[in-house]
Order: C-alpha cells, then sequence, then structure tokens
C-alpha cells in the first residue's frame, strides 16, 4: 500500500498561504500530524484535519517576515536603517483608500465618468486596432503582390484581373519571383453533396468564399491546415479543400477527406484536405478551395490556360526578399509587349498593389488611413475630455485635503512626497475605472461586432493581449494616470501649511479657477469637435464598398 | 524593572519547549501540551505563538534532521534563551510573591 498522502488542493492552499521560508518546517509539522491523524481516524478525518490546519496557518502569512531567519542574518538585512519607504507607501495606500470610502459618492462618480470616457475610447482603439490588422498575419504579407490590369479604353477602366497565363510566366521564367498564384473567384455556385444514389442529400448556394485556386496558394498565403497533404492537396483536377466550418457545414463533421462534393450538379470533387477556418481579418476568405486544374475540363476549354487573352483570372506573386515592386512593374510591362500584339499592348496595363496597404487603398479597401487616423484622433480626445472631467472633479475635492496636507507639510512631508501621495490616489482610481472600462468595452463589443458584420468582425478585449497592443495600452494607462493625476496633485501639494491649517487655503484660489475654467472650456470644444466628425465620416458605406470589390 | 510581557498561551508554550530540552518542535510542542494540560492546540497557533517568542528573544532556533513521516523535510527545533528562561523564573517568583502576600486560608475559605 502507498503511503497516505494529505489532499493536494491542501497543499497548494499552504504553499499559496505560509511565508515561504517557512513552508519547510511547517510542511513538514503538518505532514506529520497528519500521519498521526491517519493511523487514528483514518484518512478521511485526517484529510479533514490537514485542512483546517492549513487554513489556520493564513496567520503565518502576515506580520512574520522575519520569523525563522537567523539572528545574523536578521541584523545583517535591517542594520543600515535606510528610510522605511515601505512603511510610508503602506501609510498612503491606507489614507488613500479611507479618503475613496469616505467621499464614495465623488469617488464612484469619478471613476464612472473616467470609465465611460476610456470605454468609449478603448472600443474606437480595437477597431482601428483591427482594421489596421487586416492581411499582415500572412508571413510575406510585406511582400505580397496582386497584380490587377487596367483597360485602357477611351476612359480606363480598372479590372482585379490578370490574363489567364500571366502568373505561371512569372512563377516559371522570373527567379526574383519567389512563387505566385492564379485564382478565380466564383460568384454564386450550387454545391451539393451526393447521397450514393445518384441523387443530393443536401444542396448549398455558395458565393464569394468559393474559388478556384493553385497548390501554391497555401506557400503565398498563410493557412493553417488540419488534414490531409498540404502540397498535393490542389494539385489534381476535380479536388478541392475545406474549411473546418464547411467541411461541417456540408458532412456534419470536419473528418471529409476523401469525401465527394457536386459543384453545379455536374462535376464531382473529391475533399483533399481541411484548413482552420481563416481569421477574420482577412480580405481573402475562402472557405471552399477547388483545384484550378478542374477549370479546363468544367468548362470544357482544354487550350484555356495558354490563352492570352482578355484578363480573367487574379494573380498574386510573393517576391523573394529585398527584391523591390518596381522591378515586378518592370516585368509586367515586358511581358504584356511580349505577348500582344501592338493593339493588345497598348490597351492593357499591368500594376501592382501590395497586399499589407491594400486593405486602405479606395477602391481595394474599406478602411482608407485618413479615416483610421481621424478615428484614433476622436478616440484621444474623447479619453482626454474625460480626464479633464476627472481633473475638474479631483481639484473641486482638494480643498477639503486641505488639514491633511498642512499636517504633512508641518511633519516634514516634502512636495515632491505629496505629490507622490496624491498620484498614488489617481493611480488607484484609474485602475478602477480601467477594469470598469474594459468591462463596459466587452459589454459594447457585441454590437461593434454586429455592425461589422460584413468583415465577420470578431474584435474582443482579450485583442489587448498581443504584444503590439499591451504596448499601446499600457502607455495609455500610463498617460491617462499621469494627465489625471499630475494637475490635481500639484495644487494639493500647494496649499501653505500655515494658510491650511488656519483653515483657509489656497493662496493661488485665482490661478486655479482660470485652469479649471479653461479646462471646462477645452472638454466645451471637444464635445463639439466630437459632434462635427461624427457627422462627417460615414464610413459605414465605405465599408460595403470595399468589400465588394473583393 | 522592565519586562517583555508575555501572554498566557505564550507562557504555556515556553515551558513546554523547556520541558522537552532538546526535542521541541511544532508538532511536540502541540502534543506535550495537550497531554499536560488537557487543551487541544492547534499547530498553527503552536508555530505563531513559537515565532513571536523567538522575535521577543525568548527562544533561539535550528533546523534539525529530516525524518521519513515528515516526508523528508527538516523540522525547527526550538531550545529556551537565558532571557527566556530568567523570565519565565521572574514570572513564577512574581505569581508566589501574590500568593503569599493572599494568604493561607483566604481562597481556600472561599472555594
Amino acid at each position: 500500500m502507498s503511503p497516505p498522502n494529505p489532499p493536494r488542493w491542501a497543499d497548494a492552499l499552504l504553499r499559496l498561504l505560509c511565508t515561504p521560508h517557512l513552508l519547510e518546517e511547517v510542511q513538514g509539522d503538518l505532514y506529520e500530524r497528519f500521519q498521526a491523524d491517519y493511523l487514528a481516524f483514518g484518512q478521511k478525518e485526517a484529510s479533514r484535519r490537514y485542512s483546517l490546519n492549513v487554513i489556520g496557518f493564513v496567520r503565518l502569512r502576515f506580520g512574520f517576515g522575519q520569523a525563522g531567519w537567523s539572528k545574523a542574518l536578521r541584523t545583517r538585512t535591517h542594520s543600515n536603517n535606510q528610510t522605511p519607504y515601505p512603511a510610508m507607501f503602506n501609510n498612503y495606500f491606507k489614507i488613500a483608500l479611507r479618503n475613496l470610502w469616505r467621499n464614495r459618492t465623488t469617488s464612484v462618480v469619478s471613476i464612472l465618468g473616467l470609465s465611460v470616457g476610456l470605454a468609449s475610447g478603448l472600443v474606437i482603439f480595437l477597431l482601428v486596432g483591427y482594421l489596421f490588422s487586416f492581411n499582415r498575419y500572412h508571413a510575406k504579407s510585406e511582400r505580397i503582390y496582386w497584380v490587377v490590369t487596367d483597360i485602357l479604353n477611351d476612359k480606363p477602366q480598372p479590372t482585379d484581373v490578370t490574363p489567364r497565363p500571366v502568373g505561371q510566366v512569372l512563377r516559371d521564367e522570373y527567379p526574383f519571383v519567389e512563387n505566385a498564384v492564379r485564382l478565380n473567384n466564383v460568384f454564386g455556385a450550387l454545391v451539393g453533396v451526393p447521397d450514393g444514389k445518384g441523387g443530393m442529400s443536401k444542396k448549398f448556394e455558395e458565393s464569394r468564399n468559393i474559388c478556384f485556386t493553385e497548390p501554391e496558394y497555401f506557400n503565398v498565403f498563410d493557412s493553417e491546415w488540419a488534414a490531409g497533404d498540404q502540397r498535393a492537396a490542389l494539385s489534381a483536377p476535380n479536388t478541392v479543400v475545406l474549411s473546418k466550418e464547411y467541411a461541417t457545414r456540408y458532412f456534419g463533421t470536419d473528418q471529409a477527406i476523401g469525401k465527394t462534393l457536386r459543384l453545379d450538379n455536374k462535376t464531382d470533387l473529391t475533399v483533399t484536405g481541411i484548413i482552420e477556418n481563416p481569421p477574420s481579418n482577412t480580405q481573402l476568405r475562402y472557405d471552399v478551395l477547388i483545384s484550378y486544374s478542374t477549370l479546363p475540363g468544367l468548362w470544357n476549354d482544354p487550350g484555356m490556360m495558354q490563352t492570352w487573352g482578355e484578363p480573367i483570372t487574379m494573380c498574386w506573386v510573393a517576391l523573394k526578399e529585398g527584391v523591390d515592386v518596381a522591378r515586378l512593374d518592370q516585368t509586367l510591362a515586358e511581358i504584356t509587349r511580349k505577348h500582344y500584339n501592338a493593339k493588345g499592348a497598348g490597351m492593357y496595363k499591368m500594376r501592382t498593389i501590395p497586399l499589407h496597404e491594400m486593405f486602405h487603398m479606395p477602391g481595394y479597401g474599406p478602411a482608407p488611413r485618413p479615416i483610421l487616423y481621424a478615428l484614433i484622433v476622436v478616440g484621444v480626445f474623447l479619453v482626454i475630455a474625460a480626464c479633464v472631467n476627472f481633473i475638474n472633479l479631483s481639484t473641486a475635492q482638494a480643498v477639503r485635503r486641505s488639514k491633511e496636507v498642512g499636517v504633512r507639510k508641518t511633519m516634514g512631508s516634502s512636495r515632491a512626497q505629496l505629490i507622490g501621495q496624491f498620484m498614488l490616489e489617481t493611480a488607484m482610481l484609474c485602475g478602477a475605472a480601467f477594469i470598469m472600462a474594459l468591462l463596459l468595452t466587452q459589454l459594447n463589443l457585441p454590437m461593434l461586432n454586429g455592425a461589422l458584420w460584413m468583415l465577420r468582425a470578431d474584435i474582443s478585449v482579450l485583442d489587448l493581449l498581443n504584444t503590439h497592443a499591451v504596448w499601446w495600452f499600457g502607455s495609455l494607462v500610463m498617460l491617462v494616470i499621469l494627465l489625471a493625476g499630475l494637475y490635481p496633485s500639484a495644487v494639493l501639494a500647494r496649499f501653505n501649511p500655515v494658510a491650511a491649517l488656519k483653515g483657509k487655503p489656497g493662496t493661488g484660489r485665482n490661478g486655479r479657477f482660470s485652469v479649471r475654467k479653461s479646462l471646462v472650456v477645452v472638454q466645451f470644444f471637444i464635445t463639439q469637435f466630437h459632434h462635427w466628425r461624427h457627422r462627417d465620416v460615414g464610413a459605414g458605406e465605405a465599408f460595403e464598398n470595399g468589400r465588394s470589390r473583393i | 524593572m522592565k519586562r517583555t510581557y508575555l501572554g498566557e498561551f505564550e507562557e504555556l508554550v515556553l515551558l513546554t519547549v523547556a520541558i522537552l530540552k532538546e526535542k521541541a518542535y511544532g508538532v511536540a510542542i502541540a502534543d506535550e501540551l495537550q497531554d499536560q494540560t488537557g487543551r487541544s492546540a492547534n499547530i498553527s497557533a503552536v508555530h505563531a505563538a513559537l515565532h513571536r517568542l523567538e522575535e521577543k528573544g525568548m527562544l533561539a532556533s535550528h533546523l534539525g534532521e529530516a525524518t521519513a513521516e515528515r516526508g523528508g523535510r527538516r523540522k525547527r527545533l526550538f531550545v529556551v534563551t537565558a532571557l527566556g528562561g530568567a523570565t519565565l523564573s521572574e514570572i513564577k517568583e512574581m505569581r508566589n510573591r501574590l500568593w503569599n502576600a493572599i494568604g493561607p486560608d483566604t481562597l481556600i475559605a472561599t472555594i
């Protein structure tokens, strides 16, 4: 029989409760007691007593910082009597809590006001962060270019496609091209699931998220592969790769390799691969990827792959690292001259669009940079307005603290110390406000995501946890604390102790008044600005346009 | 004369440490206390008292050997310091003085 062991959760709790350097002896005593109890009362009772004893050791967490240290070590640690800074800090902390509690109504109003402002700012920043993240998650996103053709008639007509052989030629003949992939969108298709008896058990009308593409797709773009052979998956005709979501939609399971789909009631496709669902911040969302080599059979046109005719297929190029895009542009002009007669070469002009910037280009993406920058400005102003409001509330409160400041100054507190103390209070309030703001934000995001359903937006407060966001969110927190705390604490620390103790504080009353007045003016201005901006943006329309281009 | 204050429980613990001589550590003290006084003492209370007494300088401690039933953990062994001993005997003397002042018959008569 293995020796009996006390409950594991109690052990974990003990590690949490007990001062670390006392853990060994305490745990040893408890084990010994447990063994004795086990022999006397059995496992159950012994475990119960063990847990109770563990809880009793909470007391060793507090006030026993020095227990168990040798005397020599103790004197060594405490010989140089430095300023007992932690002690002062504890005092500030305690006084801060008492003050917040004494003026609890004002505290609650301040926190609520600040958190509503911060939440509005956060929603905007999260939205902008999301819109700036589009298409950038591909490892090669900075090197991927989309080749499009302008047809130069009397009036130039932009298209988003190229003549069919271009991708192949770029891939095969130009070494500075790392890879290229051709892709045909399908606007409207009927996907059926055969029932094995010649009929169809289910049918789905699909549009937009179906495409024909080459195996190179998975080399140029990042997709997380769930099942199947990534390299071979789309090489044969009549094969298809599904996203997990769509595999489940068609077959009721994502274990769909080898199963059959029927396209437009005539062509059977075999599932050769399953990918994870594409993220929401992509403009190339494809859930059903059919092999490109299916096309000639489907359209009954065996020679189509070599035909230099009208632009007809999308083409994406990944350049080798360090290659300038100008070289690709030159090459495209070369190719046009080589493969078309003079009339054709004069009519088709191919150019490139960078993938990582595409989302912000008018006509190719819904979020032009100026609008995003304007949104950031609005967010910053909202946060500033909230801070100004907070400053006004806390300076108005300052007079109440004048006696305390007087006493502290008389006892030798420096201005810097006082500012530090009041900054700590502000930091605590701001911390509470930020927690509230995060809650409010998370509660509001479903509405925002709902409004952005076209993009399948999935913005969440958890987006703040990625490295980039942690950086700006951290600076936002610091900035708000400084902005909201510096002025009120400076005002408080300025009180003349004699006047303050006599009960008529504020020698600089006029000065303070004017600052407060001007802050109110700033606030008013921001409200007006905000109003004007919102009337002007009209971003929703732009979103819909951009999405439908792809 | 100025003397560090000793609580009643602290005094009992200090005395128990003295009884156990070199074998005084948490569980042993708790057990001995129970045997001697009949009151069951919580181990954590004993530990807290021991550490408080050590801070007051009445006890000294060092880590002892590990045993199997402790899961290989060492125990902290306590001994009474000179200050501790002096304090104990002072308390006793003071009690005796008080008892003597009461006089032999007073209390027995009331019981």
